[in-house]
């Protein structure tokens, strides 16, 4: 019984049955990103200060603005919804933290750790795989930029970490499709 | 693509994160009980309806998120002002002054 139960709580990644050497070269790069602790924060912007204390960095006011300290980002996604990555190891202790700043400020911190699978993708054709079916104008995005988006049918999360190189936060369910997706726009690219 | 102005965004955005929430300024009655059946119906499913610049709620869905409304032309498609959710709905000359 004991036995049982240890193999429905392995932690499944979709992305784990997959050949995803398939369509890389030097030109595409894309790889998983390791597990990490997400939380979806929603708090007044008259707290953010506070909350940014909690988080134990900057957490930008402006939609769209991202700012990152050693493996932590904070990504402004709406103009009172935050989306915090964090190391794995640090999530109890930032969940600690937020609970005490809820004694007297009232916010919601959701762990959402397992509801996307990160995904960089980098290499000379990285801008043109994802305009293949993200319709924002990638080109003239800022570094340091993140927003919601569509990438063809699936609703992602993305970050703009230099001119050629994203991650990308995405419904676990949809990893395969979109990682399918930007292979196969991937090699067009190429081609 | 159409392009839509968010107003929480600050940004034009492409047209499929958006989608289309019904007429914009409908208040819900302050106390539905006191309200008649007609007049119930008419909060529940009348609406104006017309053809040309009208009142509108959009949705950011696959953005920030937001509701906002929006005075568009819906003979031309075209998007004449946003605003965020709750503002007043935009005087007769500020839709003039934004279509010039
Ligand atoms: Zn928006």
């Amino acid at each position: 019984m004991s036995e049982q139960i240890e193999t429905t709580l392995n932690p499944f990644n979709p992305l784990d049955d997959m050949n995803l050497d398939a369509a890389q070269g030097p030109d595409l790069i894309m790889r998983p990103i390791e597990n990490c602790a997400r939380f979806n924060l929603r708090i007044s912007i008259e707290q953010l200060k506070k909350a940014a204390a909690a988080f134990g960095m900057d957490i930008p006011d402006s939609v769209g603005s991202m700012s990152s300290r050693a493996e932590k980002y904070a990504l402004c996604l709406g103009p009172d919804e935050w989306l915090l990555l964090a190391p794995q190891k640090s999530a109890d202790e930032i969940i600690t933290r937020f609970a005490k700043l809820a004694k007297n400020n009232s916010h919601s911190l959701v762990d959402v750790s397992h509801r996307t699978i990160g995904i960089e993708i980098s290499g000379s054709l990285a801008q043109l795989a994802l305009s293949a079916g993200c319709p924002l104008d990638l080109e003239n995005m800022q570094i340091g930029r993140c927003t919601r988006t569509i990438l063809d049918k699936a609703e992602i999360i993305l970050m703009k970490l230099e001119q050629q190189r994203y991650r990308l936060e995405v419904i676990r369910s949809f990893a395969p499709y979109v990682w399918s997706f930007l292979e196969k726009s991937g090699q067009d690219a190429r081609a | 693509m159409l392009l839509i102005d968010c107003p929480y965004c600050k940004e034009m955005r492409p047209e499929v994160e958006f989608s289309h929430a019904g007429e914009a300024h409908i208040d819900r009655p302050a106390d539905p009980s006191s309200l008649s059946d007609e007049e119930w119906e008419s909060f529940l499913f009348l609406r104006s309806n017309r053809a040309g610049i009208c009142f509108e709620r959009w949705y950011h869905i696959h953005g920030c998120g937001r509701y906002f409304n929006a005075v568009r032309n819906n003979v031309s498609e075209k998007f004449i002002l946003t605003y965020p959710a709750g503002q007043k709905r935009p005087s007769d000359a500020q839709i003039k002054g934004a279509l010039s």
